[in-house]
């Protein structure tokens, strides 16, 4: 259906003019900016081509910045993801105290970083920080963590590590929630299938009641307890086996989330 | 309009959702901004009056039970109704229908169905219904036209489509089950299936690759008068009422099936029979390589007497 | 060893809450530190020994000083105005553009959209010194709008609402035209009930980012009773010179807490924003 152009352009023309005015306009003006001489507060400005690059590029603080920051960069990103995605599996492979543990790793996310760096300043203090009180209690030498230049960039990589890692982990999470059950299904079926498909692969468990049984099979389909005769004997479980095939085709016929 | 998957707005009860194409019209822009209707009375009077009419036309729908709900407590039926009821509540001039049931059960579609025939009856205005299944369009029209690819290939009442289709698609679109379609050859004025002539069509069509279908209905006929067919059975359905023979045609290069509809409790019909039909010539229709359809004079001395 | 099901399940989650209750205790210590600090009288923040609890509470004193010495308040007033300034501004200017780009055809889309997906990948440092030069030039610098109106677009915005505007079906358009609204009425009237979650979700994203903002507030704001609360915790810090520890956790304790308890409170939606925001964008 056709809609009267003027109309698509006055629901453009906020967003499009914002967007040049503040953030693609200063953009080409710094690329342009960056092949002059201009001065902070200068009147003019000679072209230069790309001589502000080279002397950058010669100039040995800038390189020793770009090492260090991509040191930083790393460490943190390893860090983060590795601890993100430990802690995800963790919380996810049970159900007790999913959410206090969650909001616990993630609250360095949503608390202000300058305020926290104060905190961190004070945790890091040479003598009076907590950090170096524990280790003299667990008997290790308490260290200078901000101001010794060997250990300096590690503390602010620890403390990078620590704002993020619980970023990492909700992703981490919200990717685990979204394997849809019929994979998990045809994983586990796979599994006993491959032994035998009346037995079950894990420990049973019934309850006490054989009117009602429980359990608590490690397969994925359903399963039906059966009290063995005599009273010392344990309660079996048999997995229902299901058709692997149909499982598997539906699990690869789920759309991604 | 009333849309295929509704398209009602979710987060307005059904009420709101009737009344809303009366604001929108009964209201200027300035009028209908938040706030407006506690501020002036106009737009409050404007408000009632459009709930007055939404109610009216619910209730002659069935669904004023159904007010204060949203789209999502609905049932796909009650949801069409409440379409339906918007669509009404414009007293419009002509009514748009995009597959309004497709989405629905067979037992409901079939309920909706007499309702919006009947509906139709009542308000006396011209209803233009867009569906792909040829029952509905059969069954519920005065006239139908049959389209493809953007092309009107006939229009007509359900009567000229079924029994004379003006191309081989409108033909095979009609009718439970397909129609059977032979392939055919003209050599010189007469048209030959099957190794044997039916007839004569008109010239100018000299070597054309053309079509010969008949409806399934037809029976297997008895005498030996019309187009003659053999081969072997090669699939019985059963529906309760008819049966649904298939059957593998011998004198073929393609490996062509025809179909035949017959009275469920015709004996000797088993897969692998074989089996021998003739088809009156009076009941075929030609169509030319183009898929238009061909006038086509029968051969007389093959024509059954009383057809 | 042969253990039964329920003492290998018991044994695992034993180590499963060892380990996390170890990590969530690393990760909650600086705010559990930052709060006992802010308890503790003078002489008992600088100790030899490691002592967590103060035994006299000074709770009144620091908090008294936090608030006295600088205007906290004031700047976490100055913080909930700009969030809320921009997010009025954002959702404003960005919900009719992708609208647009969602749901209409016009001569140079794809070019537009490039543009937008360009602007997404564009820094905050990088545009900041041509921005900060057109403020000043417009004698807007140090005011509150400086802090406001160069965020008021928001290109991650516009991708975000765009792609949740895709789904919603084009009948639900078509049938908002043919009941007699304007383009501009069905943005507002169709669109915006039916993107609440998504809305949500970037609200969240947008308010927790300028919030915590320091970077341009740094810049463009001078005088103290504009700051914002990053900014207000430098002054703050200033102030105390770095030595009374005691009024300073009080006075992070205080900046920090609101988007804390914000999160606490919602922490199931904010988690659901952050997931939305991260795994579309």
């Amino acid at each position: 259906m056709r809609v009267h152009p003027l109309n698509t352009l006055l629901l453009l023309s906020p967003a499009t003019v914002l967007l040049l005015v503040f953030l693609l306009g200063p953009v080409a003006v710094v690329a342009v900016l960056s092949l002059t001489d201009w001065q902070f507060g200068a009147a003019t400005l000679n072209w230069v081509g790309l001589a502000n690059y080279a002397e950058l590029w010669s100039d040995p603080v800038f390189r020793q910045s770009l090492a260090n920051t991509l040191l930083y960069l790393v460490l943190v990103t390893a860090g983060a993801v590795a601890i993100g995605l430990g802690t995800a599996l963790l919380i996810e492979s049970d159900t007790q105290l999913r959410g206090f543990y969650r909001t616990a790793f993630f609250m360095p996310v949503a608390s202000t970083l300058i305020a926290m760096a104060v905190v961190w300043q004070f945790l890091l203090h040479p003598s009076a920080g907590l950090v170096n009180h524990m280790l003299q209690w667990v008997g290790l030498q308490p260290q200078d963590w901000l101001n010794n230049r060997r250990l300096a960039l590690y503390s602010l990589a620890a403390i990078g590590v620590w704002q993020m890692a619980g970023l990492a982990m909700v992703l981490f999470l919200a990717g685990l929630k979204s394997i849809p059950q019929d994979v998990r299904d045809a994983a586990a079926l796979d599994g006993v299938t491959a032994a035998s498909p009346g037995r079950c692969s894990g420990q049973p468990r019934c309850s006490s009641s054989p009117s009602a049984p429980s359990a608590h099979c490690r397969c994925s389909t359903p399963c039906t307890c059966s009290r063995a005769a005599g009273p010392t004997s344990r309660p079996r479980c048999c997995c229902t086996p299901s058709t692997p095939k149909a499982s598997a085709s539906s699990a690869w016929a789920t759309p991604a989330p | 309009m009333v849309f295929q998957s509704y398209a009602l707005y979710p987060h307005m009860t059904v009420g709101e959702n009737i009344c809303t194409p009366l604001l929108m019209r009964g209201l200027n822009f300035w009028q209908r901004l938040p706030g407006m209707r506690w501020l002036l009375p106009a737009v409050r009077r404007q408000h009632a009056a459009a709930e007055a009419s939404a109610r009216k036309v619910a209730h002659s729908l069935g669904i004023d039970a159904l007010w204060g709900r949203k789209p999502a407590q609905l049932s796909g039926g009650q949801r069409q109704r409440v379409a339906l009821a918007r669509a009404m509540v414009r007293h419009p001039a002509v009514f748009l229908f995009d597959e309004p049931l497709s989405n629905l059960d067979a037992n409901l579609r079939q309920a909706l169905r007499a309702e919006i025939r009947q509906l139709h009856d009542q308000l006396g205005v011209t209803f233009i219904y867009v569906t792909h299944d040829q029952h509905e369009a059969m069954s519920m029209s005065d006239r139908v036209a049959v389209m493809r690819e953007g092309r009107v290939l006939q229009l007509g009442t359900p009567d000229e489509i079924y029994r004379q289709p003006a191309h081989v698609e409108v033909a095979r679109f009609v009718g439970a089950p397909r129609i059977n379609l032979l392939p055919a050859e003209i050599r010189g004025a007469g048209i030959w299936v099957q190794g044997q002539q039916i007839g004569h069509v008109p010239p100018g069509q000299e070597g054309a690759a053309c079509q010969v279908g008949f409806r399934p209905q037809l029976g297997l006929q008895d005498g030996d008068k019309g187009l003659a067919l053999q081969g072997r059975i090669s699939g019985v359905e059963y529906t309760g009422a008819e049966l649904i023979v298939t059957v593998q045609l011998a004198h073929t290069q393609a490996q062509e099936q025809v179909v035949f509809c017959l009275p469920a409790q015709q004996a000797g019909l088993r897969v692998g029979e074989p089996l021998q039909a003739w088809v009156p010539l009076a009941q075929l229709h030609v169509f030319g390589a183009d898929g238009q359809r061909l006038a086509f004079e029968p051969l007389s001395t093959q024509l059954d007497a009383a057809a | 060893m042969m253990l039964t099901f329920s003492a290998r399940t018991f044994l695992f989650r034993a180590l499963r809450h060892l380990l996390l209750m170890a990590g969530a205790l690393v990760f909650l210590a600086p705010f559990i530190w930052m709060v006992l600090t802010s308890l503790k009288p003078v002489d008992e923040v600088f100790t030899r020994e490691l002592t967590l609890l103060p035994t006299r509470l000074a709770l009144v004193e620091n908090y008294t000083e936090a608030l006295t010495r600088v205007p906290l308040l004031r700047y976490l007033w100055n913080g909930l105005l700009v969030c809320t300034a921009i997010l009025v501004l954002q959702i404003v200017v960005l919900l009719p553009a992708a609208y647009a780009f969602a749901k209409l055809q016009f001569r140079g889309k794809t070019w537009a959209w490039r543009l937008v997906l360009l602007a997404l990948m564009i820094p905050h440092q990088a545009t900041a010194i041509p921005t900060y030069v057109m403020l000043h030039h417009l004698g807007m610098l140090n005011t509150l709008s400086a802090l406001i109106v160069p965020f008021s677009i928001s290109a991650f915005g516009i991708f975000l609402m765009r792609q949740f505007f895709r789904t919603v079906p084009d009948d639900l358009v078509h049938a908002a035209r043919l009941d007699g609204m304007s383009e501009f009425e069905l943005v507002w009237r169709v669109m915006l009930p039916t993107a609440v979650p998504a809305l949500f979700a970037f609200a969240i994203f947008s308010v927790v980012w300028h919030w915590n903002d320091y970077f341009w507030p740094l810049l463009v704001i001078s005088s103290p009773e504009l700051a914002t609360p990053p900014l207000g915790t430098m002054f703050f810090r200033n102030e105390e010179a770095g030595i009374n520890y005691g009024p300073l956790m009080a006075g992070t304790v205080l900046i920090t807490a609101p988007l804390l308890l914000l999160f606490i409170a919602a922490q199931k939606r904010f988690i659901e924003g952050v997931t939305l925001t991260g795994v579309k964008g």
